[in-house]
């Protein structure tokens, strides 16, 4: 049966205890705890910048493209101040204060950026709100319809018995290991003539509804929910589809919420299908990508669509880390 | 009336008529089975058979007029004529090795760091896993803003560093052919290395601490305990993630497209951004010609099956016995 290689991660497990120390290794000790949190915080610093630098970007007043350095300027003006009594002398006054915010901050990037419509490029007229909406369609539509599939698919394979079970489930698992550019013609074939999917929503939503990693995922989730209760329920009367809806459902929420979440960020960060599939159904991304025509002029308007795009899905990881962990570290198949 | 209960119903063990309790399990399977099932058959086996069956066709067109024509192993021995499909495997190759190998190190290192009870470990955390929810294209986006020519951010740093060691410093990370997949490498890893850090603190989890405490009487420092523990005992772990990272570090595709300046196409500068994924993806959707690009795609499969192959072997030959 399939193994997993490593535990899920639970995030407030408690770190492995520094076991206890020598006199006279205390200075040596103290010199490394320095060098971890140098290390370690250096690090943290580097991987948020470029976030940082995207949010001031978006909003700095216009940029230029190689007219003008890409540095804040002085927090202060001087200003040179006649002295009286002496004439053609000037005294030097230094102002701190809030001018500066608005000195260098503005919202005309994300105006631009709101009323422009897709660009030659593209061969759109989606603007970016459109984009967004289409975006949160894809995503939430996508999401639901995978977790209800993944779901009773997984219930069936962790509680019903029926022959084939473990063929079945390995046949699914063997697809994890088969690379995306193996079945992106024939989906796109298959969608075109089979779904008439072509730049609509349901083209770019059915084929991605069913994953192998999700219906292994919620399988081992309700392997651990106890067969009584199931069993309690259908005594009480419940069918099938009563049982599932009602008990198992509520049951697995933590799994489904975690795996959501993977299922949302991987939507909302899809280029490959969409470009493939759609022609003006334009998603958040590619629109991105269509910003090319606006980034070789200047980057505030196209630091305000990554802000955009990125936006939801930091809020949203922010929310829930601990899921988020979990069902990242639940993934590690084994052979 | 007997067997009514709290859903005023006959118990459904009960059963009736055609439907007997068997058979409406036998049903109900069925049902909750089907959706995800049809799905992943069609949408990878039957895909994965036909783009196995494509490829030895040549003149495929998505468009229904076109006639299929059998060309045999044809579109195959276009792919080894095909001069820059080499040139692509060549180009992803210095990616995946730069990514692969820094993030199995970095990755390590940094999760057992993380492991040392730190303190604000919540905020690094935070720090270090939150550019994994960045898209691929919003990524390449800001990296280009950083290292823009003259006025890049990082691009005045990377011009001294290189004048001191090339006679022709890098201007431009990602504007020079040279520099190009290196900074390919570097969008990747900052929003890739969370979840190798993920990994890897997981596995570290997994590990008896007794052993640490043992090997630190014996007088062992962090870096013998690091070799001689936490390697050998993480190996499947390691294996795991070189594998699945080659695999993904392959297909290496979206960060490629933002890459190239307004009217540019993807693939430069000089072809030095050329990937087998974008060659796929244009002879398919550029010249439409199905077939040859599934070829391609089955080719990419099977060097990837082999490396797989290779690292599982290798993974296996130091196994403790």
């Amino acid at each position: 049966m399939a193994e997993t290689v490593i535990q899920p991660l639970q995030e407030d497990a408690p770190p492995v205890e520094p076991p206890p120390r020598f006199a006279g290794a205390v200075a040596r000790h103290r010199v490394n705890r320095a060098i971890i949190y140098i290390m370690l915080w250096a690090g943290a610093l580097a991987m948020l910048f470029p976030l940082f630098w995207m949010l001031l970007v978006s909003a700095k007043k216009q940029f230029y493209m190689e007219k003008e350095v890409v540095w804040l300027p002085k927090p202060w003006i001087v200003k040179e101040v006649p002295v009286e009594g002496e004439a053609g002398a000037f005294r030097k006054e230094v102002h701190f204060g809030l001018h500066y915010f608005t000195r260098i901050f503005t919202t005309e990037n994300y105006g631009e950026l709101l009323s422009r419509t897709g660009g030659k490029s593209s061969g759109s007229s989606d603007n970016f709100i459109t984009c967004t909406f289409n975006s949160f369609i894809y995503s939430s539509v996508a999401t639901l319809g995978n977790l209800l599939f993944c779901s009773m698919a997984g219930y069936a394979f962790a509680k019903k018995r029926f022959r084939g079970n473990n063929f079945l489930l390995m046949a699914i698992l063997a697809t994890m290991m088969v690379p995306g550019i193996m079945v992106l013609l024939p989906n796109f074939v298959i969608t075109l003539f089979g779904l008439h999917g072509y730049n609509n929503f349901a083209g770019l939503i059915i084929p991605g509804l069913a994953s192998s990693f999700g219906v292994f995922l919620m399988r081992q989730y309700m392997l651990s929910i106890p067969d009584d209760l199931i069993n309690a329920a259908k005594v009480d009367g419940a069918g099938e589809f009563r049982t599932f809806f009602t008990i198992v459902l509520p049951l697995a929420v933590p799994m489904l919420a975690a795996y959501g979440i993977l299922l949302v960020l991987g939507y909302w960060n899809n280029l490959l299908w969409p470009m493939v599939i759609t022609k003006d159904l334009t998603v958040l991304q590619i629109a991105l990508l269509n910003l090319r025509e606006v980034g070789s002029q200047r980057l505030g308007p196209v630091m305000a669509g990554a802000t955009i795009s990125s936006a939801p899905v930091i809020i949203l990881f922010l929310c829930v880390r601990k899921q988020f962990v979990r069902v990242m570290t639940s993934g590690a198949l084994k052979g | 009336m007997p067997g009514k209960n709290a859903y005023g119903r006959q118990p459904a063990l009960a059963g009736s008529g055609f439907l007997t309790y068997k058979r409406r399990e036998k049903f109900a399977t069925f049902f909750f089975l089907l959706p995800a099932l049809a799905l992943i058959a069609v949408f990878s086996y039957v895909s994965f058979l036909l783009t196995l069956g494509l490829s030895f066709f040549g003149g495929v067109n998505w468009l229904p007029t076109q006639h299929l024509t059998f060309v045999g192993f044809a579109n195959y021995a276009k792919v080894l004529h095909y001069e820059l499909f080499w040139r692509s495997l060549a180009n992803v190759s210095v990616f995946v090795v730069e990514y692969v190998l820094i993030a199995l190190v970095l990755g390590l290192v940094i999760a057992s760091l993380m492991e040392q009870k730190i303190k604000g470990i919540g905020f690094l955390r935070t720090a270090y896993f939150v550019p994994m929810v960045i898209s691929s294209a919003a990524t390449a986006w800001i990296f280009k803003l950083l290292f823009i020519k003259k006025s890049g951010l990082l691009a005045g740093p990377l011009l001294t560093v290189t004048s001191w060691i090339s006679d022709k410093p890098i201007e431009s990370l990602l504007g020079d052919p040279r520099s190009v997949m290196t900074g390919v490498a570097v969008m990747a890893l900052w929003g890739g290395l969370g979840y190798w850090i993920l990994i890897y603190t997981a596995g570290l989890r997994s590990i008896d601490p007794q052993l640490y405490e043992s090997a630190m009487i014996d007088g062992a420092g962090f870096w013998r305990r690091t070799y001689h523990i936490t390697v050998p005992l993480l190996r499947p772990v390691i294996l795991f993630l070189s594998i699945t990272g080659v695999i993904r570090a392959f297909q290496l595709f979206a960060i490629i497209l933002i890459l190239p300046s307004y009217g540019e196409s993807a693939g430069g500068p000089d072809d030095a951004t050329q990937v087998p994924i974008l060659l796929i993806y244009n002879i398919a959707f550029g010249q439409r010609d199905f077939g040859y690009a599934s070829a391609m795609a089955v080719a990419l499969f099977l060097i990837l099956l082999i490396f797989t192959l290779i690292q599982a072997k290798l993974g296996h030959l130091g196994k403790p016995a």
